[in-house]
């Protein structure tokens, strides 16, 4: 298809540890389309941040890619040069960090980061670049005054949305945000994913959005997937999912949340804890959490079943 | 009668130094109370003072003003030097992060050993299985399993288990809880909030338990406490809070909570800003950012004015 930006296919990561290497991320397999914001939640442990730097090409040893596909617009990322790699980014892919006070530079002001920013990718006049460090301040609702400020001077919010105007900077087509709203108040990070759905529509990037927050995503998102112990465990619309998914654990992860404002539910908790990834366990691996699980499930490998449109699930055949 | 704990006119300060010297107002004139067998959540953003209150209850954190009563007994004024061994045995703090507050070096039983041996609850093999009949109150059963294992053998949220189980190891009435899910999975979160509860019920205890999240407070508490800058802003029943919050803080706070069919088209009922805590002067904290403040707002401080049953507020605009 031509609208699809990012395929993602039997992707595999792995931790080359002295006891034999550690397969964090295993067989996943998703699109993101042009201007699609695809959210991707899981708890810790699920590989989520594994998976963003492997697809990302900026894991550090002994993470290593291991097996799959990864395309971005028909180039091959697993197979690019670092000379290629360091075109596409920031001016096709950016990332929007989870802790930006430790993203940008704490003795260059905000305006100076911008300003190399858009020098390292192509600005050439010193001029323009001034200009268009001011613009992105204004794209995120900062007082261009602050280009003059260290990022210590401003609130973890101000923060946040700086680092947010330098992946929009250039104009990347794929902006990919790690959390970037985990060491945020309600209030700011409120404020932040506003920002970040208006933006989105004016200027139709597309977003891959990593969280923990399930909820978060029913707002945001168009499409969710769902990591469990580096597996994508069930991906389909938000509205499909935001009304309580397929998968066990997918259900599961809803159900233990505490009742949001307007919810009248019992939150029922998960049992059991994420597998250790050194010692996983057989079949699907959510299975001794599972409460539907039955023998299949124990020995069995899932296998991907379409539910409805777009909407993908790991299970057994024989479930219904 | 008087309540088990009670808090009036709490104020904490910290000297920032500097000349002309400059003070951060971490708490000011704080007042509630908290009974046997209730649950009160303070519910604040960064910076509203919530853990600073927690830690001058428990003592670890020098009051400047104000009286703190258990059992009507100003522990201020009786024990102006620092807390006896009887008040911090009554009064029992468990902390945000259970990957710091164990030691790696010492196994779960040397955890909960140490403290009934030193308030002398136990002796010698009495120890372990007092020990373990904690450990399967908070829900790590069966308890003499958990007993010989390391830290870093637990997963977070059993980590706070022991964490919450050696704060009873003591035998408290008062269980200052600070933040005891905000690094757990959301999975897990429920299970640990329904723990505090349980104790609530069953041993009586008083929990008080500081939290950003209003969903948390919402599922456990009785009574929610909002706080902004160090001051109290809104007191009520959880349900009351939630559904008919009445400062324009508590309902900003309301409104950026995650809720069902949330969208990011509504604004916030708010100006963006932050408390300040510095030399703050007179006048309500929130008066820059209110959407109803009235000139008086900026410059006289607001009383807390009844505005229901139980319920109390701090705004002019609710003095009529």
């Amino acid at each position: 298809m031509a609208d699809v930006l990012l395929t993602v296919r039997g992707l595999e990561v792995s931790y080359l540890t002295a006891d034999g290497p550690v397969r964090a991320v295993e067989g996943v397999s998703f699109d993101l389309r042009r201007g699609e914001v695809l959210g991707l939640v899981g708890e810790s442990g699920s590989g989520k941040s594994t998976l963003v730097r492997g697809l990302l090409r900026v894991l550090e040893p002994p993470g290593a890619i291991t097996g799959g596909d990864v395309h971005f617009d028909g180039i091959d990322l697993l197979a690019a040069s670092e000379d290629a790699l360091r075109a596409l980014r920031w001016r096709r892919i950016s990332i929007v960090p989870q802790a930006a006070l430790n993203a940008l530079n704490p003795v260059l002001t905000v305006g100076a980061q911008i300003v190399e920013t858009l020098d390292a990718h192509g600005e050439t006049s010193p001029t323009r670049a001034r200009a268009r460090a001011a613009e992105v301040l204004e794209l995120v609702g900062i007082d261009p005054t602050h280009l003059r400020s260290y990022p210590h001077e401003l609130s973890g919010g101000m923060r946040q949305r700086v680092a947010l105007g330098l992946a929009l900077a250039c104009g990347a087509d794929l902006v990919v945000m790690d959390e970037p709203t985990t060491a945020l108040d309600v209030v700011v990070e409120h404020e932040l994913l506003q920002r970040v759905a208006a933006l989105q529509a004016q200027r139709g990037f597309a977003v891959l959005f990593i969280t923990h927050d399930l909820l978060l995503l029913d707002a945001l998102a168009d499409r969710v997937g769902v990591l469990y112990s580096g597996r994508l465990v069930e991906i389909g619309p938000a509205d499909v999912l935001a009304r309580g998914g397929r998968h066990p654990y997918t259900r599961g992860l809803r159900a233990a949340i505490p009742p949001a404002l307007g919810e009248d539910r019992v939150p029922v908790a998960l049992d059991g804890s994420s597998p250790n990834l050194r010692s996983p366990p057989s079949g699907c691996r959510f299975h001794p959490r599972c409460a539907a699980a039955d023998a299949a499930c124990r020995v069995t490998e899932t296998t991907r079943r379409e539910l409805g449109p777009g909407h993908l699930v790991a299970s057994h055949e024989e479930a219904p | 009668m008087s309540a088990l704990l009670e808090v009036e006119g709490l104020g904490v300060s910290f000297p920032l130094g500097g000349w002309p010297a400059r003070t951060l107002r971490a708490a000011h004139d704080v007042s509630f109370s908290v009974d046997r067998g209730e649950l009160v959540a303070l519910v604040g953003e960064s910076g509203s003072g919530k853990s600073t209150i927690a830690r001058a209850i428990a003592r670890v954190t020098p009051a400047a003003a104000g009286a703190i009563r258990l059992d009507g007994v100003d522990v201020l004024k009786t024990e102006p030097r620092g807390p006896s061994q009887a008040y911090r045995r009554r009064v029992q703090m468990v902390f945000q992060d259970p990957f710091a507050s164990l030691n790696p070096v010492h196994r779960v039983l040397h955890h909960l050993e140490r403290p009934l041996r030193l308030h002398g609850h136990a002796t010698g093999a009495d120890a372990r299985s007092r020990a373990a009949e904690l450990l399967d109150l908070c829900g790590l059963r069966p308890g003499a399993d958990w007993l010989d294992k390391w830290p870093h053998e637990l997963s977070g949220g059993q980590r706070q288990r022991v964490a919450i189980a050696r704060a009873l190891a003591v035998q408290p009435d008062v269980l200052l809880a600070d933040e005891p899910t905000s690094m757990l999975d959301v999975s897990i979160r429920t299970d640990v909030l329904r723990l505090l509860q349980r104790l609530r019920d069953e041993r009586g205890l008083a929990v008080v338990l500081i939290t950003h999240d209003l969903a948390a407070a919402r599922l456990v508490a009785d009574r929610v406490l909002v706080l902004y800058a160090g001051q109290l802003m809104e007191e009520a029943p959880a349900a009351t809070l939630l559904s008919a919050p009445r400062h324009p803080y508590a309902q900003l706070l309301v409104a950026a909570s995650p809720r069902v069919g949330r969208s990011l088209d509504h604004d916030l009922p708010a100006r963006p800003g932050r408390p300040v805590v510095v030399d703050p002067g007179s006048g309500c904290p929130f008066a820059a950012r209110c959407l109803i403040a009235e000139p008086r707002c900026a410059t006289v401080d607001a009383p807390i004015v009844e505005v229901g049953p139980a319920h109390r507020a701090r705004c002019h605009a609710l003095t009529g």
